[in-house]
């Protein structure tokens, strides 16, 4: 509770990530590509002079990134010794956590399932939380089965 | 020395502050069985230490107390509050030592054998106690020692990333300067900065990382002293000390690194008596070898000992309850082997001051562990055993080649690149062989990879416009690569990748350019696996080529051939030849009887010029070099360099050839090296350096001096006995009557004055003119007298 969220929309469904998972709101500048790396993988950029593999969300969630725009920004978050962007539509605000993320009926899907930490209240409307941690986990067991 | 003590002092302050809660907390609750632990450790690695550094009487103590706590751990002996205090007051008196070894005092005798002896006393006594003598200030008084600090690596971190921000901002300011034109006032304080933050982050990296030579170091002694000690026969042999690493990792290991070296003596190699038994040499082979593998070092340790007591091993484990029988059988040998890093479990069967008590290796892998890194041990029964380290890199430096590929920069290790070719260079031969593509650089003929294609994108550049680099991996498969360019060539910093990115194959880590831009280096063993250009593939086809019977690293040489200025095809050979000089043909000084020209200040003599004068507007020389001396070869066009097998014809027609060779089917003649410098060389540099007389004024002191220097003399003021002397602005020019040889300079330029004045002075800033009567004025005998 009286956490702050940072609200992002990814594939046009709106989402949250806890500001204690986040490193910073980043503007992503230049995208180095790499060659022969998964979709899900942009390339890399730098924030200072700390080099960030850029993810794209919405590719992880399982849809096709270019039907939605985006704004240049990604939400940079850091595991052990490397750090990523993550790319989402956009970052549009900040709102405190009006409730504990709660599980729904039903589930959220398959993919959404395995990074989201439930569904949580806000000023801003419902939103869903999601784990960076899990969703890095999650690209490093599609790595593993791949 | 010095700076190993500094770090054995500085580590058992760091070590004790560690432990100052633990000891506070066993004194509360000597049951604890962690406490325990910790405490043990402390005082066996300040044993281990001590044995290194000689100090008898530490070592006695803290073998004395590691006697005690062994005991209590094994659960031969119950703690009591006599035997906690004992040891607290020895942990003071190991700091007191301390603190007197780096003061360089001697610590006052007995103090230690009365604690000893209260270890042995069973009875509750009353415990002897020591309090450690409080450093009055300074404790770093001594001021032979090195200064050094110990520092957070966060706050190391923390300006490394500061730097290397203040690079980027730096480039930035210096792309925005670039826009705005020229402004003198600003680029020169603008250049200053630069010149700085480039020595600042030199220092910077400098100050993370480390070659593990510096822990290799201290190894052949610890081994030596070791060896002696257990009466073993012990051949060392350290590889692959230029390894750099994290000096926080350095630190890390350098504990386990010495246990497993004190565990393979002690236990893995057996005496010689023993070995012989086996059949074995009764000198043993230990190898301590360091390799950058991808995005980890791997330190392997290996003896060729009796191996592992795999049933031994097993036994004490399932006796300590660290596995169940179940457990032991379902074990592998691989796995049983690991369980040697389990806390608490020693195979030796006798305890020795050096190792044995089963504390070693668990600590090593928890050292280990904390940094990221795992350890592993293979064994094979009655052969040896060895100990891998995997240390993951957080951090490295390494030199690289900066390519592009279709409009994208990758980096490459330098360590594998043997040649780069030009595509367009009349040396390489490409052939498209199906969809393979095999290219001969230096007459070998290996396969080609297109960077473009491996990484899946379209190729800026045609063919023959690439650029071709021989690579050769570690195991000796040789390849091309070819880019559409290099960029650049220097010390390049590589982060480890992300995990990730480690599906695309064809990556080690992350580099950051100059200007901030990421880009990745390549894995190019990971590449050539892919394509099947390792092993015993395709790359073997070079022993195919017919002229490569030869190729051995017996009997051949280099050479450079080239065509001289009579229009013959000629060879030298390529360890004579400094480098190829271009210069203007009007450089050429010539003489009634030599020719010589001038680079960089220094007379040389030049031979093989052609009779006629020179018309191009280049003339080119072959720069050779006996390590002394230096002269010019003049040739009107330098071919290329190439292997050749070191049969010679010997041919006796010219002084100047040493033999004839054959190349592709043409004979050509051999440059003597040994000939060419007899008859030619010494001018540059005679032993006795000629004396020069020079005006005795600033102007010639300081303008002129370095000059005449440079060309060869020694130079004197005003002196009599000089070989030849300089007059500046002489009143009469006939009144200097001695035998020394006499250039007269000017002040006045060659147009304000007379011809006849022009033709018996030179103008003293006409460099060239002047350089050319230093020459000229040199009695010729002393100067080729050395050489003839």
């Amino acid at each position: 509770m009286n956490e702050i969220l940072i609200l992002a929309q990814i594939a046009d469904r709106p989402c949250a990530f806890r500001a204690s998972d986040v490193e910073t709101v980043i503007e992503v500048q230049a995208i180095t590509p790499i060659p022969r790396a998964p979709p899900h993988i942009l390339g890399l950029t730098t924030l200072r002079s700390q080099a960030l593999t850029v993810l794209d969300c919405r590719a992880i969630a399982g849809e096709n990134p270019e039907d939605f725009s985006t704004d240049s920004r990604a939400v940079a978050v850091q595991a052990g010794a490397h750090s990523y962007a993550l790319r989402v539509d956009e970052v549009r605000d900040v709102a405190m956590m009006a409730s504990e993320p709660v599980q729904i009926s039903g589930g959220f899907g398959d993919i959404w399932s395995e990074f989201a930490e439930g569904m949580a209240e806000t000023d801003a409307g419902p939103v869903l939380v999601l784990n960076p941690a899990q969703i890095l986990a999650f690209i490093e067991n599609m790595r593993c089965a791949a | 020395m010095d700076d190993l003590l500094t770090d054995f002092i500085a580590e058992t302050r760091d070590m004790m502050e560690a432990i100052e809660s633990e000891i506070i907390a066993w004194e509360a609750n000597p049951g604890d069985k962690t406490r325990l632990d910790a405490i043990f450790r402390f005082v066996h690695t300040v044993k281990g230490n001590c044995g290194f550094f000689d100090f008898p009487r530490l070592e006695r103590l803290s073998h004395a107390a590691e006697d005690a706590l062994a005991d209590v751990r094994a659960g031969h002996r119950e703690t009591n509050k006599h035997l906690v205090s004992t040891i607290l007051a020895i942990i003071d008196c190991i700091c007191a030592m301390v603190s007197a070894i780096e003061a360089g005092e001697e610590f006052p005798e007995g103090k230690e054998l009365e604690l000893i002896a209260a270890l042995d006393q069973d009875s509750a006594g009353e415990a002897p106690t020591i309090i450690a003598p409080k450093s009055d200030g300074k404790p770093g008084s001594a001021a032979t020692s090195p200064r050094s600090i110990r520092l957070p690596v966060d706050l190391l971190d923390r300006v490394m990333s500061g730097v290397s921000d203040m690079v980027l901002a730096r480039n930035d300011l210096a792309h925005r300067l670039k826009q705005t034109g020229n402004q003198p006032a600003i680029d020169g304080p603008f250049e200053r900065l630069t010149a700085i933050l480039n020595d600042v982050r030199d220092a910077i990296t400098r100050m993370r990382m480390q070659r593990v030579e510096q822990l290799f170091n201290t190894i052949p002694r610890l081994v030596r002293d070791l060896s002696q000690e257990l009466g073993k026969q012990v051949l060392l042999d350290i590889e692959g000390g230029d390894v750099e690493l994290d000096r926080e990792v350095i630190e890390v290991i350098r504990d386990p690194i010495t246990h497993i070296i004190r565990n393979s003596l002690d236990h893995g190699i057996e005496s010689p008596a023993k070995r012989m038994e086996c059949d074995k040499d009764p000198v043993s082979f230990l190898r301590i070898a360091a390799r950058q593998t991808g995005n980890r070092i791997t330190i392997v340790i290996s003896d060729d000992g009796c191996g592992l007591d795999e049933e031994n091993i097993a036994r004490k484990a399932l006796a300590n309850g660290l596995i169940t029988q179940k457990q032991r059988d379902a074990m592998d040998s691989h796995a049983i082997h690991q369980l040697v890093f389990e806390p608490g479990l020693s195979t030796a069967s006798q305890v020795s001051n050096i190792s044995g008590r089963g504390v070693g290796l668990d600590v090593v892998r928890d050292n280990l562990e904390r940094v990221g890194g795992w350890i592993e041990a293979n064994s094979t029964a009655g052969q040896g055993t060895s100990i891998f380290l995997h240390i993951p890199l957080t951090l490295s430096i390494i030199g690289g080649l900066t390519v592009e590929a279709a409009g994208q920069q990758f980096a490459i290790p330098q360590s594998y690149v043997e040649e780069v070719d030009y595509g367009s260079g009349e040396g390489l031969d490409y052939t498209q062989m199906g969809n393979a593509a095999l290219v001969t650089m230096r007459g070998q003929r290996v396969p080609c990879l297109s960077l473009s294609d491996v990484l899946g994108l379209e190729a800026a550049h045609e063919q023959q416009n690439q650029t071709y680099i021989l690579l050769r991996l570690a195991k000796g498969d040789a390849f091309a690569l070819s880019v559409d360019r290099i960029h650049n060539i220097g010390d390049i910093v590589v982060k480890p990748l992300p995990p990730a990115l480690l599906e695309a194959r064809c990556y080690s880590g992350i580099a950051l350019l100059d200007d901030g831009q990421p880009i990745l280096l390549l894995d190019l063993p990971q590449i050539a696996i892919a394509h099947d250009l390792v092993g015993d593939g395709r790359n073997r086809i070079d022993l195919l080529l017919p002229q490569q019977d030869k190729v051995d690293d017996v009997g051949q040489m280099e050479v450079m051939l080239f065509t001289g200025h009579d229009g013959k095809r000629m060879a030298a050979r390529l360890e004579l030849i400094k480098r190829i000089e271009t210069i203007r043909p009007d450089a050429i000084e010539l003489s009634s009887s030599s020719a010589s020209a001038v680079i960089d200040g220094q007379i040389l003599p030049v031979t093989g010029l052609p009779d006629h004068p020179i018309t191009a507007s280049k003339a080119r020389f072959l720069n050779l070099s006996d390590g002394d001396n230096e002269l010019l070869y003049a040739v009107s066009d330098v071919d290329d360099a190439l292997t050749l097998p070191s049969d010679i014809s010997r041919c006796d027609n010219d002084p100047l050839i040493e033999g004839l060779v054959l190349v592709e089917d043409q004979c050509v003649g051999l440059l003597d090296g040994h000939a060419l410098f007899q008859a030619y060389g010494a001018n540059a540099a005679p032993k006795r350096s000629l004396i020069c007389s020079l005006p005795d004024n600033d102007w010639s002191r300081n303008i002129l001096a370095p000059l005449v220097i440079s060309a060869g003399y020694d130079v004197a003021y005003e002196s009599d006995k000089a070989d030849i002397s300089v007059a500046l602005d002489a009143k009469e020019q006939s009144a200097d009557a001695t035998n020394t040889h006499v250039i007269h300079l000017r002040s006045a330029p060659d147009a304000s004055v007379e011809e006849s004045v022009r033709e018996h002075s030179i103008y003293r800033y006409d460099r060239h003119g002047l350089l050319k009567a230093l020459r000229n004025a040199a009695p010729k005998q002393v100067v080729g007298g050395d050489a003839q």
